[in-house]
């Protein structure tokens, strides 16, 4: 039983960081039907971008008293400045081929992937980088159900930019322009909704959360890697598929169905860590012929 | 590579030469230049066992300057240059461009031997190659046993005789000892230095990683310990970021030591970490955690944890201390953990050109015989101590040492070293 | 369907003809100067190691050639196209090593190892091509990096991490009064080997483009609705052109691994996909000429530029007191993935045509697509 609870936490755990990911790839295809291969990099470069604010501003010697709003702090920083990352490669280059064959940014996006995972790799090397964890260790409750707190925390964090996420796309007046422009873009356009700002902003929400996602897996696995944000990419962009793509709910409940899945392959499969993400690479083919649509999702016209 | 440093060392080891060659009566003439092919991986993430290795071969070449008959023709005389190439693409280890650097050696006449290559799995791209013109490759860090013998319960299932073309010559040897060794006595150590009794196993899937994990795995249950994982825990290193889970499993089945198989660039220094908190016991691994990349990975989780050099402690031989000041000269740096293997190995292939300048009557020896003098090579001294080879090409120098990684210093302690026979 | 299958058997009939004039068209003279220089180049360069690099860059040519038929005539974006070169080198290294004791010739499974990844190409393309584009990229993308983990996992078949080592290398028999002749390590044979493929697949891929079929997959590319309301069956023809680029994949396979002897799952990364498409890319998607340029002009940058570019940096930048410190080299060794991605950015934004367009490409991609492609369909059907 304890060995159960143990791995249900690890894998809710693995899962938030891939739901925050998985949102990016699903408000993006839901917005402008592009795989932003790019997305998996994002999120490696808001991981470092905390990491070099965190040694800017010394935050690992901070007392704890001012921990917590430090932590806050740090968490919209980078968020904002990776955001405007995602603003960046959109309008430089995504924006300019929207009109071109449907190869063209798809290509485009690859080869962002590439220069962000090649920068990364120019100025960090190909090592393992230290991470500092500033969310408090420790555990909590007792017997089968004692839990350690810093996964508590991460799967709250999770929890709680998912919901802020969903009541701004629901309550809001950008949330409801995002939705038309998803819908049909020129009647959005006809409708006085500025597109391009719209989708600079889906931009700008999608990487803010990978970067949130970024921070919290370094805090987690204390360690980040110019490179990561391939496999990672992947695995959330299954999350995404899985939950359906072009929905926040789906990508969330995705994201967390393939934390626990990778968790428990590793964890009850004497071989498992060899192949899941073997495994993981089959539910994205297997769900994208049988399932297209998702677990919820919308309905994709075919092109 | 090349610095005003290097420079520097030449002008001291012309020095010592001269110095050295003043009492000389014969009249040596130069009669030509052979070169010595160096390929190892010497950038991007091997770079930092690669390149230390890269020098120690430069080194002696340095040092040498020439290369003369050995006896019966010390007047015959060659000019000894280094002909390093990379085999590393994209920043990975390549074994085809190991076998196109191996082309490149093969396909200039003065290339006599080579040194390396360092990867096991470069190293089977390679032998066959050179074997097909019987060209002299000695290698300063392949541990992997299956490329040069067939032990007995067959493992290796005939790998060493395929890569030699089913031909019975042999033109590959190796100055560090085998995963036969190494795996062993990391499990002794563990078992009865240690005192632990339940290993959970994880290994990288490489060549390497698995190697020296299966034969930790046999020897530690030989020695009356249980291995609780006998899948060995494979792992896919460039996608597994989370090894928690597993660790939560060793936890659980009561593991007081996990054994790693692989390298730090393949998750060593990660999974060392992530044990914090989950799993607070002994860490052992072979050579492949032996780089400073491990602190930095580990920390400040890196305590208590240990690893195997398939070689003697090069720092305190009396027979490397020349070497390893030379060294510094040189390159401004001290050793890296390959630097004396490189070396050495670069040394043992000049002395056998040597006695070949004598068998080919003071002319350019063939690589033929160079080869068949490096088989004849029993007692050769050098930075690491005197060895020679069996017959499979794997040294007679079977010497382990056990470190001790001290965060504290930022650098290894020595805790025990093994010699086999 | 049957009938566009129909025009390429026509197609394939009237071949050596057709084909010599698509050849002498499409390379225009100096082609025979070329020509003369290819085939004498081992004899004029005494260095084998040149010849080797030239074979192993003959391998890239090879991919990029048949990467370019999913890519560049049909459109479809393949992420995973190392996958077919890994079936193909496997397919291989089972069927002509000690590894099941079986040693079928070489020159039978040069052929049949393109059927095998055109197999495999079928296999996946069935199910997923009837998904939208960018769907089948990331499907092959999931593909590419399942493959080598398989071949790597499942080690009683493939020798996993290990790899198989000790493949057949090709050989002539002796028949006939001809003496036989094994090819071993000598990279001139191999080299002349390369060749012969490279000039026969570009003399069957220019016809294939030039074929009903080429034209098919040109008007998917451009509409693919356009294309099926004229009649096309855009799955088959599609299908076609993915069986096709596997089947130039399961060539080079074969050849790659014969020449190197052995296998490791480890050759079949993601980077390999991406470096051949950044080939067909840089070079010009669609056409020929350009392809085998930007195969070149990558390798070169890969194996050579990017290895030795380093050392001489470090050799200039010593002196300069300013640059000493920096470790200029170093950055410049690790700009491979850099590199990559601003020539597939920069391509796409400024000339996504490629360095060597072909003229249909151009139009598409600088006006966006138009009908002509389906009108010169209709037109000549």
């Amino acid at each position: 039983m304890k060995f159960f609870v143990d791995q249900l936490v690890l894998g809710l755990t693995n899962g938030a960081i891939y739901a925050l990911i998985a949102l990016g790839y699903t408000l993006v295809y839901g917005i402008i039907e592009l795989i932003n291969f790019a997305h998996g990099d994002v999120f490696t470069v808001g991981g470092i971008i905390g990491l070099t604010l965190i040694g800017i501003f010394r935050l690992e010697h901070l007392s704890p008293a001012l921990l917590v709003p430090a932590v806050i702090l740090l968490f919209a920083a980078t968020m904002t400045i990776t955001g405007f990352l995602g603003v960046a490669i959109e309008r430089l280059a995504y924006r300019p081929l929207r009109n071109a064959p449907r190869l063209a940014p798809l290509i485009t996006a690859v080869g962002v992937s590439f220069v962000l995972e090649g920068i990364l790799f120019m100025v960090k090397g190909a090592n393992q980088i230290s991470y500092p964890n500033l969310l408090p260790s420790g555990k909590i409750g007792g017997g089968a159900f004692e839990i350690g707190i810093t996964n508590l925390i991460i799967i709250i964090i999770a929890l709680v930019l998912m919901v802020g996420l969903h009541q701004f796309i629901q309550r809001t007046r950008i949330g409801r322009a995002m939705r038309a422009t998803a819908q049909d873009r020129d009647a959005a356009r006809l409708m006085g909704i500025d597109i391009n700002r719209t989708i600079a902003i889906t931009f700008f929400i999608g990487s803010a959360l990978a970067a949130a996602g970024g921070i919290i897996f370094g805090f987690y696995y204390q360690s980040i890697v110019f490179d990561q944000g391939f496999e990672a990419g992947l695995f959330a962009f299954t999350a995404a598929v899985f939950g359906g793509i072009g929905n926040v709910i789906g990508a969330s409940l995705g994201g967390f169905v393939i934390g626990l899945i990778l968790t428990f392959v590793a964890g009850y499969w004497s071989g498992g860590l060899q192949w899941a993400s073997v495994v993981v690479f089959s539910i994205l083919i297997l769900t994208l012929v049988f399932r297209p649509t998702g677990l919820l999702g919308m309905r994709v016209a075919e092109r | 590579m090349n610095s005003p440093k290097l420079l520097a060392g030449l002008a001291v080891t012309g020095l010592i030469l001269a110095a050295c060659g003043g009492g000389g009566t014969t009249t040596q003439t130069i009669k030509g230049t052979i070169k010595i092919g160096i390929d190892l991986p010497v950038t991007g993430e091997d770079a930092s066992d690669g390149l230390p290795a890269q020098q120690g071969g430069k080194l002696a070449i340095t040092q040498k300057g020439k290369v003369c008959g050995a006896s019966s023709h010390a007047d015959a005389c060659f000019t000894l240059t280094a002909f390093p190439l990379d085999d590393a693409v994209n920043g990975v280890h390549d074994p085809k461009q190991g076998a196109a650097n191996v082309q490149q050696f093969v396909a200039d006449s003065a290339v006599l031997g080579m040194m390396g290559p360092f990867n096991s799995s470069v190293a089977r791209a390679e032998i066959p190659i050179a074997n097909s013109v019987n060209l002299t490759m000695v290698s300063p860090s392949n541990t992997n046993e299956c490329l040069t013998q067939e032990p007995a319960d067959g493992h290796c299932k005939g790998q060493a005789k395929i890569l030699r073309n089913n031909s019975t010559k042999n033109n590959y040897f190796r100055v560090c000892t085998t995963d036969l060794i190494q795996g062993p006595a990391a499990a002794d150590y563990a078992y009865n230095k240690l005192g632990k009794k339940k290993v959970y196993i994880l290994n990288d899937q490489q060549t390497y990683g698995l190697g020296i994990a299966q034969n930790f795995a046999k020897q530690f249950a030989a020695d009356g310990g249980t291995v609780l994982n006998t899948d060995l825990g494979g792992f896919d290193p460039t996608a597994t970021t989370d090894f928690k889970s597993k660790l939560t499993q060793a936890a659980s089945l009561g593991a007081d030591v996990v054994f790693f198989g692989g390298t730090t660039a393949t998750k060593g220094g990660v999974i060392r970490k992530q044990m914090k908190g989950i799993l607070d016991v002994p860490y052992v691994a072979g050579d492949g955690i032996s780089g400073d990349q491990f602190l930095k990975d580990a920390a400040p989780n890196a305590a208590n944890s240990y690893f195997t050099v398939a070689g003697p402690y090069a720092s305190q031989l009396p027979t490397a201390t020349a070497m390893i000041a030379a060294y510094k000269t040189a390159f401004g740096t001290d050793i890296g953990a390959y630097s004396a293997q490189g070396y050495d190995a670069v040394g043992v292939i000049i002395a056998a050109i040597s006695r070949a300048v004598d068998d080919a009557g003071g002319n350019m020896p063939t690589r033929d015989q160079v080869t068949a003098e490096m088989l004849k090579t029993t007692t050769y001294s050098g930075a690491m101590g005197t060895f020679g080879f069996d017959g499979n090409g794997d040294t007679t120098l079977k010497i382990i040492t056990v470190y001790k990684w001290n965060p504290d210093t930022g650098k290894s302690d020595y805790a025990d070293q093994v010699t086999v026979k | 369907m049957s009938r566009s299958k129909g025009g390429l058997l026509e197609r394939l009939a009237q071949l050596p003809p057709k084909s010599l004039r698509a050849f002498a068209t499409d390379t225009r003279v100096p082609g025979i100067g070329l020509g003369l220089v290819l085939v004498l180049f081992p004899l004029l360069d005494p260095n084998k190691s040149h010849v080797n690099v030239a074979a192993d860059a003959g391998t890239f040519i090879l991919l990029a050639l048949g990467l370019n038929i999913v890519v560049g005539f049909a459109g479809l974006l393949d992420l995973g196209y190392a996958a077919f070169f890994a079936i193909g080198s496997y397919a291989y290294a089972m069927l002509a090593s000690g590894q099941f004791n079986i040693h079928i010739p070489f020159w039978f499974l040069l052929l049949t190892s393109a059927f095998t990844a055109a197999f495999f190409g079928v296999l996946l393309g069935a199910p997923t091509l009837r998904l939208r584009g960018d769907y089948l990229a990331i499907v092959t993308l999931g593909f590419g990096e399942i493959v080598p983990r398989v071949f790597k996992n499942a080690s009683t078949f493939t020798g996993g991490v290990n790899g198989i080592v000790g493949l057949d290398q090709p050989s002539f028999p002796h028949v006939l009064g001809f003496p036989g002749y094994k090819f071993g390590f000598n990279p001139v044979p191999y080299y002349f080997l390369i060749l012969a493929i490279l000039l026969l697949s570009v003399v069957l891929i220019s016809n294939l483009r030039d074929s009903r079929l080429g034209r098919a997959w040109m008007a998917i590319r451009e509409d693919e609705v356009a294309a099926a309301s004229n009649g096309i069956n855009t799955v088959t023809t599609k299908l076609l052109a993915f069986a096709m680029g596997a089947a130039f994949s399961g060539f080079a396979g074969t050849y790659a691994a014969s020449k190197l002897f052995i296998v490791s799952p480890d050759d079949f990364g993601f980077v390999v996909s991406v470096s051949i498409l950044v080939m067909i890319v840089l070079g010009g998607m669609g056409n020929l000429r350009g392809v085998i340029v930007g195969a070149v002009l990558i390798f070169f940058i890969q194996r050579y530029l990017l290895i030795q570019l380093p050392g001489w940096i470090a050799a200039l930048t010593a002196n300069i007191p300013f640059l000493a410190s920096v470790d200029v080299a170093g950055y410049v060794q690790r700009s491979n993935y850099l590199i990559f991605g601003l020539i597939l950015v920069f391509t796409m934004l400024l000339r996504p045509q490629g360095l060597i367009p072909s003229a249909q490409r151009k139009i598409e991609l600088e006006l966006g697509t138009t009908e002509e492609a389906v009108a010169d369909l209709r037109g000549s059907a």
